[in-house]
C-alpha cells in the first residue's frame, strides 16, 4: 500500500504539489492524470525518491520511504519511463535482467526470467534476446521496458507516460496488452498519463490533478457519474470528444440489453424477469412498443435482501435516438441527473436508446461510456473499416487482432 | 631502400623500442586522463581549470617540452614518456568528460530509479556509453604520440627518431627514410586498430543486425 500524507513540493517559489493525500491499495492500478505541470510526474517520482517532498510523507506499507535504504527501496519498485529508458549498449536480455543482476540472482535464474517475461509481453525470446534496443521498433522497446520493470517481481510498479512516444495504433495495442498483463501479475501500479482514454482503460481508480492539487480521486465510473466540478467534466469531455467517436452513432455504443415490459406489468413480475436477465434496468412500453419509461430494481427501503422496483416515467429518462451522433451528447452524456425527476435511491442508470419508432433498443450505461472512452467500444466502426477494404490483408488482420485483444481486455 | 634492407634487425629493434615508449606513455596517460575526465564530468566547475592546464601542455611544442624536462629527469626515455603523457592529456580528458556528459539525462535517471549505486551507474551505464568517445580520444593521443616520440630521440629516448636524426646529420636520405617510413606505417596501423576498437565499443549503435543474426531471424 502506498500513501501520500499531506505532501507538498516547492521548486523555489513554485508550489508544484500542494498537499497530496492519496492512498493506493495493494493490487490497485492508480492513474495520475492532468494537464502538463499539474504535478503528476513529481508525485510519482516521490515514491521511489527520485524527488524528495518539501514537506509531508510518502509511506509504503506504513514505512516512510525516506527512512528506507535508497537502493533497496528502488530495487523493489519497477520503473518504466518513455521510450529512452532502455540502455542502448545492453542487449534486450541484459536490459531485462538488470535489476535481478543488481540483486545478484544466479545467472541461470536470470536467463529463465528473461525468457518468461519476453513471452509475457509478446516477444519471442529466441529472436529478440540478443538484439540491441536500436534494432527494435518503438512499440517493441516499450514492451521490453514493461518486462524490465517486472523482472525482479517488485510489488510496486511506477510508470511515467510509458506509451507517450509511440504512434496511436501501437499505443492502443500496448495499452490493451498492459490491461491484460495487469490482470495476470496483480501489482500495485501507479501510472502517469495525460491521455484520458488510457486512464479509463487501465485505471482501477483515477486521480485527476490540477496545479498540484487533487481535483477528484475516484473510479472511472464515478468520475462520469458525479464529476466534482466543471474542470473534471470538461477534462473528460473535451479529451474524449476530440479523440474518438466523431462518426459514432448512439446505437453503436449501446451495449447493455434492456428487457421490455408492458407498462401495466406488476412489480413482482418485473423484478423476477430482471433478475433472470441479470440486469437491474428494464424499459416499459405501450402496446405499440414505444418507450413509456424505465423500471429499476433497487434495495428495499426497509433493508435486508429485499428489493423494490422503481418506475421512472419517460420525461425523467434521458433518451437518444440510435442514429444520433454520440458527440452530440458529449459532454452532457456524463452530466449527472440532468434528467432530474425522482431518484428515490435508484442511481442514474444511463441513457436509453430508441429506434426511429421510439421503440427501446438498449441502454447506454455508465460502464458503456467508460468502455467507450477507454477505446474498447469501437467494434462496429472497425468492422466497417475492415470490410470496406478487403484487399488490404494486413489491415484486416490487424483489426481482427485488435478485436480479439479488445475482447480479452474486456 | 638498401639501408632498410641491409639493417632490418636494427630497424625492427628501434621500432619495437619506439612502440614500447609510446605504449608505456599511453598506458600512464589513460590511467591519469580517464579518471581526470570522470572527475571533471562529476564536478563541473573543475572542468575549465583542468582543461586549461591540459591545453597548455598540448600547446607547448613537443621538442621544447622534452628539453624542459631534461634538467629534471636527465637524458633517456624518462623525459620522453613524461612529455608524451602530458601531451596526451587534453585529448583523453576532454573526450572522457564529453562522452560522460552526453549520456542522456533520462538514462541516468532510469539507472538511478532502478536502484543502481553511483559506482554501478558509472561502470554499467555511463562509461560503456562514453566508451566510443573515450577510445576516440585515446586514438588521437596515440597517433600524435607516435609522431612526437620520433622527436624524443633528440633527448636520447631512442626509437625510430634516432635513425631520422642520424640520417640528417650524415646527409643520408636512405637512413632518414628507414626511420620515417616505419614510423608512418606504425601511426597508420595504430590509428586503424583504434578505429576497429571504436567500432566494437559502438556496436550497439549499428543500424542493422549483424549478418549472422539476420540469417537466424529469417
Amino acid at each position: 500500500m502506498i500513501r501520500f500524507e499531506n505532501v507538498h513540493k516547492y521548486y523555489g517559489a513554485v508550489h508544484a504539489v500542494r498537499g497530496l493525500d492519496i492512498t493506493v491499495r495493494p493490487g490497485e492500478f492508480l492513474v495520475l492524470i492532468g494537464p502538463s505541470g499539474c504535478g503528476k510526474t513529481t508525485a510519482l517520482k516521490m515514491v521511489n525518491r527520485l524527488i524528495a517532498p518539501t514537506s509531508g510523507r510518502v509511506l509504503i506499507d506504513g514505512t516512510d520511504v525516506s527512512e528506507m535504504p535508497l537502493v533497496t527501496l528502488r530495487r523493489n519498485i519497477g520503473y518504466v519511463i518513455q521510450e529512452t529508458g532502455l540502455f542502448p549498449h545492453m542487449t534486450i536480455a541484459q536490459n531485462v535482467a538488470l535489476v535481478p543482476r543488481l540483486k545478484k540472482w544466479p545467472r541461470a535464474k536470470r536467463n529463465e526470467r528473461v525468457d518468461e517475461l519476453l513471452h509475457l509481453v509478446g516477444l519471442d525470446p529466441a529472436v529478440y534476446r540478443d538484439r540491441y534496443p536500436r534494432h527494435l521498433s518503438g512499440g517493441q522497446r516499450q514492451r521490453v521496458g514493461v518486462a524490465r520493470a517486472l523482472a525482479a517481481d517488485p510489488p510496486i510498479i511506477l510508470m511515467d507516460e510509458p506509451f507517450g512516444a509511440t504512434d496511436p495504433i501501437t499505443r492502443k495495442q500496448l495499452q490493451r496488452e498492459l490491461a491484460r498483463i495487469k490482470e495476470q501479475v496483480q501489482k500495485t501500479i501507479v501510472f502517469v498519463t495525460h491521455d484520458i482514454s488510457e486512464a479509463f482503460l487501465l485505471g482501477d481508480s483515477i486521480c485527476l490533478l490540477k496545479d498540484g492539487e487533487v481535483v477528484q480521486h475516484a473510479t472511472p465510473e464515478e468520475l462520469l457519474r458525479s464529476p466534482a466540478n466543471d474542470f473534471v467534466h470538461e477534462f473528460i469531455g473535451d479529451e474524449a470528444v476530440s479523440r474518438q467517436f466523431d462518426y459514432l452513432q448512439m446505437g453503436e455504443i449501446c451495449r447493455t440489453p434492456l428487457p421490455t415490459f408492458p407498462a401495466d406489468a406488476p412489480d413482482w413480475q418485473i423484478a423476477t424477469a430482471l433478475r433472470k436477465a441479470g440486469t437491474a434496468v428494464g424499459a416499459t412500453i405501450d402496446p405499440g412498443g414505444r418507450l413509456t419509461g424505465i423500471v429499476q430494481v433497487i434495495p428495499h427501503a426497509e433493508g435486508g435482501n429485499r428489493t423494490a422496483v422503481q418506475r421512472r416515467p419517460r420525461e425523467h429518462v434521458r433518451v437518444a435516438r440510435r442514429d444520433e451522433l454520440v458527440r452530440e451528447f458529449f459532454p452532457g452524456l456524463c452530466r449527472t441527473n440532468r434528467a432530474g425527476g425522482p431518484t428515490g435511491g435508484a442511481v442514474d442508470p444511463g441513457l436509453v436508446v430508441v429506434d426511429e419508432q421510439s421503440r427501446p433498443c438498449g441502454l447506454v450505461s455508465y460502464d458503456d461510456i467508460v468502455r467507450l472512452i477507454a477505446g474498447l467500444v469501437t467494434g462496429t466502426a472497425i468492422e466497417e473499416t475492415s470490410g470496406a477494404d478487403p484487399e488490404d490483408e494486413s489491415t484486416a488482420a490487424f483489426f481482427t487482432r485488435q478485436r480479439v485483444k479488445g475482447a480479452v481486455a474486456r | 631502400m638498401t639501408y632498410l634492407v641491409e639493417n632490418w634487425p636494427e630497424v625492427i629493434n628501434l621500432a619495437a623500442e619506439h612502440l614500447r615508449i609510446t605504449a608505456f606513455a599511453m598506458a600512464i596517460a589513460v590511467a591519469i586522463g580517464v579518471p581526470l575526465g570522470i572527475l571533471i564530468a562529476r564536478i563541473r566547475p573543475l572542468g575549465p581549470v583542468v582543461l586549461a592546464v591540459a591545453s597548455i601542455f598540448y600547446l607547448i611544442p613537443s621538442l621544447a617540452l622534452f628539453a624542459v624536462l631534461v634538467p629534471v629527469t636527465g637524458l633517456g626515455p624518462q623525459p620522453a614518456v613524461i612529455g608524451l603523457v602530458l601531451y596526451s592529456q587534453l585529448a583523453i580528458v576532454r573526450n572522457t568528460a564529453t562522452g560522460l556528459l552526453t549520456v542522456p539525462p533520462s538514462l541516468r535517471e532510469t539507472a538511478e530509479g532502478m536502484g543502481m549505486t553511483g559506482l554501478q551507474r558509472l561502470f554499467l551505464v555511463e562509461l560503456p556509453l562514453a566508451l566510443p568517445m573515450i577510445i576516440a580520444g585515446i586514438r588521437v593521443a596515440a597517433v600524435m604520440s607516435i609522431g612526437a616520440a620520433t622527436i624524443a630521440a633528440y633527448v636520447g629516448a631512442g626509437g625510430l627518431g634516432t635513425l631520422i636524426f642520424q640520417g640528417m646529420r650524415l646527409l643520408w636520405p636512405e637512413m632518414v627514410l628507414a626511420g620515417a617510413i616505419p614510423a608512418s606505417v606504425m601511426a597508420v596501423a595504430v590509428d586503424f586498430a583504434f578505429v576497429l576498437l571504436e567500432r566494437l565499443a559502438a556496436r550497439h549503435q549499428r543500424a542493422t543486425l549483424p549478418l549472422r543474426r539476420r540469417a537466424a531471424a529469417a
